[in-house]
């Protein structure tokens, strides 16, 4: 068992996905504590050109495993092979679709443990320890490969766990992953459809603005957007906005939406229950504003606003644009 | 009297319980605000299979048992009290055809009733006979092959929205209502019917309480229940069963006051403490709670005595919807108690709960009328003949 | 054609919850329920069903006796019959030790499509369908908001952050549903009273020709450490102030942690 430290390296549109990044810097800040070296999967389009720049956010080597726009699952095969080959002490993934397909493969075909998604990861022993919210948060777990576990572990990494570093200098060492076909191959894209401009993904949004049942229609979600844009944020929704068609489905947050891990998290005539509370709970900041003093969001908020957001939220707008226009 | 609480009867709670908390409790409000009945809650329920449960699978049905049929208006009423009327009534008001109707008749009527496309009403109170059954004085009178009926009704629950009514009418006015009364099945769309208004009411709001017109209405032989002269009998037998699910309504409407007390006080601070934790408090949450606990077991075990067929059967119906029926009136007062003020205003469910509470005291058979009829029954049990006026009998408001 | 949904007894979101003293989900501990997210896979299940593009569906869970409750529950929504997999070996399993035991039973039971929703409530690793897809060598369709089967194809709509993509697979597949299939349907009082009478059918590892051992003892992660999350300071309110005093004091807050 090596020490290194492999991770999910999307690529998409001939960029690295903002998770490849992340996972970067993390894997390297691992890697420095096991003794190993980052090295990236790299796949997607423009992987195969890319690869080498993971090199500046904190990768040491990049094996390519295909530049085809096809699900992420399809490269299993070869991400396998890179992994038996490789012998790592851990494989990182993105808590995304794509990234749980794959990592979920891996696991699958290999007999791999699995953790996560982590909100921190160590080294103890010669061990991954990864720590996660259980039971929608309630209890945190502290966990570890069994003895006599297959190696490597695979885990879960969700986004904003880790920051990007500053790209420093420095080109990751590239190699071919050996092509390797599996039944996954079988399952193709037929049809693509753009339906809207793609919007900030809400996953990887810093700052969300989040509008709930009390923004009342689809025009109130426009100061919304407009204090997502003065934060520089994206904005996002509870359930009831989305089954409502205010917003479109992408923007849901929560237990049948999206998880999110934003530094800052504003929820607006949102009241803040469970099923919701559970896609944002890890968000750093949480400030709401309801006019529901009694509102459940204001029990486990930072900063809880008795107030009509109708009221605030225009203002707050204005205010910021000041502050950060001086 | 003993009885056993199922897995299935536990089941069956758990489902009509998610279904009334997440459908029919975010509409109780409205619902009293607006006083309009709650269709889509009535397709809801019949989707669900839960408007036919008095009614024989071979019809349909779903064929409970009482103790079912009882969970099953519970958990509604712990919701709402009003849409908890909808399967009491389509009960309530086929009972006379489940107990007295002929094969044709049930074969006629009851599938549409099970799968709940049509609703039923029960036809018996008038505007000078209520406890006092026996003096009602609607006429049907014999012509060729069918009946006219001309009179009319008061305090009909849903007797506006009915597709078919189940009504009582004296085929020999002068053998007098014990003897010379007949029960009918009307169809709502027959010509010289009318539901000329409904009541202004302190709750059930939702529910249309109507007065009814009958004006030469014709009704074939084939739709009268039973024999002639059988009317009476047919329509004590019935509330004799059907006050159960008022009952049960009231054990609801009492849980659902107690659950959202409970939850008040454990969230409201004052003096620096929550509520709950005042022993005052406490001391009435846990009256209210036992209270409720002791109706609950007693309707229960009066379902178990329907369904054994016992011999004193009204002693036990009218046992329990009387200490239901208080119980539900007293919980419900103390809810709004313990709420202060909060509970004075309709945003918050307990004054609704209270107004609805009242008329468990009153319909099918006042509290008083209970009384009357459990004391014959412990003067019969203890051989002691009662002194009892001839027209004295358990009546009914509905 | 055939379809097994997958569904898993978790605790029910508003229960309270805790880990045994020896660090494993205290299942018996609060009300249990279907996974929220696997009721939508059992409607999109019996949606196919009522279309006439299925006959049968079936019910597949792994987990101690009282999960048969979930399938029951299952069965009265709809379906014909389920299956539980239950073996004292399986206690605390984990992600992989599931999906092979899941694995081995859909082998058995070979349906046309493998259906999932996609994660569950309780650890949320959403690992089990495409480890499942990878056991059994199947392709995987996953995070569908639509299946639709046609001929010997299945084919799913699946949305991203810009609009949606097709993806077509031939079965048999394995696939996993998210909550745009439709709102699942509560259990009709007949379809309760008719699922007493539909069968399940308890197998033990033994049955699937497994053993402890080729499940690695059923877990290969153990829990080192529970513990309640890190107490949060007491929520800060601003109230009963103007619009603009509370907009100065909402600014300087996030400024005061650099959000601004």
């Amino acid at each position: 068992m090596g020490s290194d430290v492999f991770f999910l390296a999307e690529f998409s549109d001939g960029a690295p996905a903002r998770s490849a990044l992340e996972l970067a810097a993390g894997a390297a800040r691992i890697a420095g504590e096991s003794g190993g070296a980052a090295v990236a999967l790299a796949y997607g389009p423009g992987a195969a050109k890319g690869a080498a720049g993971l090199g500046a956010h904190g990768a040491k080597r990049a094996i390519v495993l295909g530049d085809d726009p096809a699900p992420a699952i399809t490269y299993s095969g070869s991400a396998a092979a890179a992994v038996k080959a490789g012998e790592p002490l851990v494989v990182l993934a993105p808590a995304t679709p794509n990234g749980r397909d794959l990592a979920a493969a891996l696991v699958g075909l290999l007999g791999l443990p699995a953790f996560g998604p982590a909100r921190a990861i160590s080294v103890a022993g010669g061990r991954i320890r990864s720590e996660q919210g259980t039971l929608q948060g309630t209890v945190i777990t502290l966990s570890e490969p069994a003895d006599g576990a297959p190696s490597p572990a695979v885990v879960l990494v969700l986004a904003n766990t880790f920051a990007p570093t500053e790209p420093g200098g420095g080109q990751a060492e590239v190699s071919q992953a050996e092509a390797a076909q599996t039944p996954f191959g079988a399952a193709m894209i037929v049809e693509s459809h753009a339906e809207q401009a793609a919007a900030v993904n809400l996953e990887e949004a810093t700052m969300i603005v989040a509008g709930g049942r009390g923004v009342g229609s689809e025009d109130g979600f426009a100061i919304l957007r407009d204090l997502a844009a003065a934060l520089g944020g994206a904005v996002g929704a509870s359930r009831a906005a989305a089954d409502a068609g205010w917003v479109p489905y992408q923007l849901q947050i929560g237990q049948t939406g999206k998880v999110v891990k934003p530094a800052l998290y504003l929820g607006v005539g949102i009241s803040g229950a469970i099923q919701h509370r559970v896609g944002m709970q890890s968000a750093e900041n949480v400030v709401a504003i309801n006019k529901d003093p009694d509102a459940p969001i204001g029990e486990f908020a930072d900063l809880f606003v008795v107030a009509d957001l109708f009221a605030i939220v225009p203002k707050l707008t204005e205010e910021i644009r000041r502050r950060k226009g001086n | 009297m003993t009885y056993r609480l199922t897995p299935e009867h536990e089941e069956l709670r758990a489902v009509v319980r998610e279904l009334a908390e997440e459908r029919i409790a975010p509409r109780a409000a409205q619902i009293d605000e607006s006083r309009e009945f709650p269709w889509d809650l009535k397709e809801l329920l019949a989707k669900q299979d839960l408007l036919g449960a008095g009614l024989p699978e071979q019809y349909g049905g779903t064929g409970l048992d009482g103790i079912s049929q009882a969970i099953l208006v519970e958990e509604i009423a712990r919701a709402d009290a009003t849409t908890s009327l909808i399967p009491m009534v389509q009960n309530l008001g086929a009972l006379p055809i489940v107990l007295a109707g002929n094969e044709d008749q049930k074969e006629r009527y009851f599938p549409r009733l099970a799968s709940g496309e049509w609703l039923i009403a029960f036809g018996l109170t008038e505007a000078a006979a209520g406890s006092d059954v026996a003096s009602n004085r609607m006429r049907a009178r014999l012509e060729g092959d069918c009946y006219r009926l001309t009179g009319s009704k008061r305090f009909i629950t849903h007797g506006s929205i009915a597709n078919v009514l189940t009504v009582f009418a004296l085929t020999d006015p002068d053998a007098g209502g014990r003897k010379g009364m007949s029960a009918f099945i009307v169809e709502a769309d027959t010509p010289g019917f009318s539901a000329p208004r409904v009541e202004h009411k302190m709750g059930i709001r939702g529910s249309p309480t109507a007065e009814l017109n009958f004006d030469e209405v014709q009704v074939p032989i084939a739709n009268r229940i039973g024999e002639e002269g059988q009317g009476f009998k047919i329509a004590m037998a019935t509330l004799d069963q059907s006050r159960l699910g008022v009952a049960a309504q009231a054990v609801g409407i009492a849980q659902g006051a107690l659950d959202a007390a409970v939850a008040y006080a454990a969230d409201r601070q004052q003096f620096g403490q929550r509520v709950v934790d005042f022993e005052g408090i406490q001391f009435m949450l846990a009256d209210m709670a036992s209270r409720t606990e002791a109706a609950r077991q007693l309707t229960y075990a009066a379902c178990a005595a329907v369904d054994a067929k016992v011999a004193d059967l009204p002693y036990w119906t009218s046992a329990a919807k009387l200490i239901a029926g208080d119980t539900a009136m007293a919980v419900t007062t103390d809810a709004v108690q313990v709420l202060g003020g909060y509970g004075y205003i309709s945003e918050y469910p307990v004054e609704r709960m209270m107004r609805d509470a009242k008329i468990t005291q009153l319909y099918e058979g006042t509290q008083q009328i209970q009384r009357v009829v459990i004391a014959r029954q412990l003067l019969l049990r203890a051989g002691i003949g009662s002194r009892s006026k001839a027209s004295a009998g358990p009546g009914a408001g509905s | 054609m055939k379809i097994v949904v997958c569904i898993k007894q978790v605790p029910a979101t508003a229960a309270e919850k805790r880990y045994t003293s020896d660090l494993r989900l205290d299942r018996s501990a609060s009300e249990n329920v279907i996974n929220p997210l696997d009721e939508y896979a059992v409607e999109q299940a019996l949606r196919l069903q009522e279309s006439g593009a299925v006959e049968n569906v079936s019910y597949l869970s792994m987990g101690p006796a009282q999960a048969g409750e979930a399938l029951r529950r299952a069965m009265a929504m709809g379906g014909d019959d389920a299956f539980l997999v239950t073996d004292d070996a399986l206690a605390g399993a984990d992600e992989w030790a599931t999906a092979r035991v899941l694995a081995a039973a859909l082998d058995k039971l070979a349906p046309d499509v493998s259906l999932m929703g996609m994660a569950s409530d309780d650890a949320r690793g959403s690992l089990v369908p495409g480890a499942v897809a990878a056991i059994r060598g199947l392709p995987l369709l996953s995070y569908a908001s639509e299946l639709r089967l046609e001929g010997n194809t299945a084919r799913i709509r699946r949305l991203n952050a810009s609009g949606f993509d097709i993806i077509e697979a031939p079965l048999p597949v394995v696939a996993s549903v998210t909550d745009q299939v439709g709102e699942p349907r509560y259990a009709s009082l007949k379809g309760i009273m008719a699922a007493r009478r539909k069968t399940l059918e308890t197998w033990s590892l033994a049955d699937l020709g497994l053993s402890a051992a080729g499940v690695q003892g059923g877990a290969l992660t153990r829990v080192v450490e529970a513990r309640a999350p890190e107490a949060k300071p007491p929520t800060e309110r601003i109230e009963n102030v103007g619009a603009d005093e509370a907009v100065t004091k909402i600014a300087d807050w996030l400024a005061a942690r650099k959000l601004i």
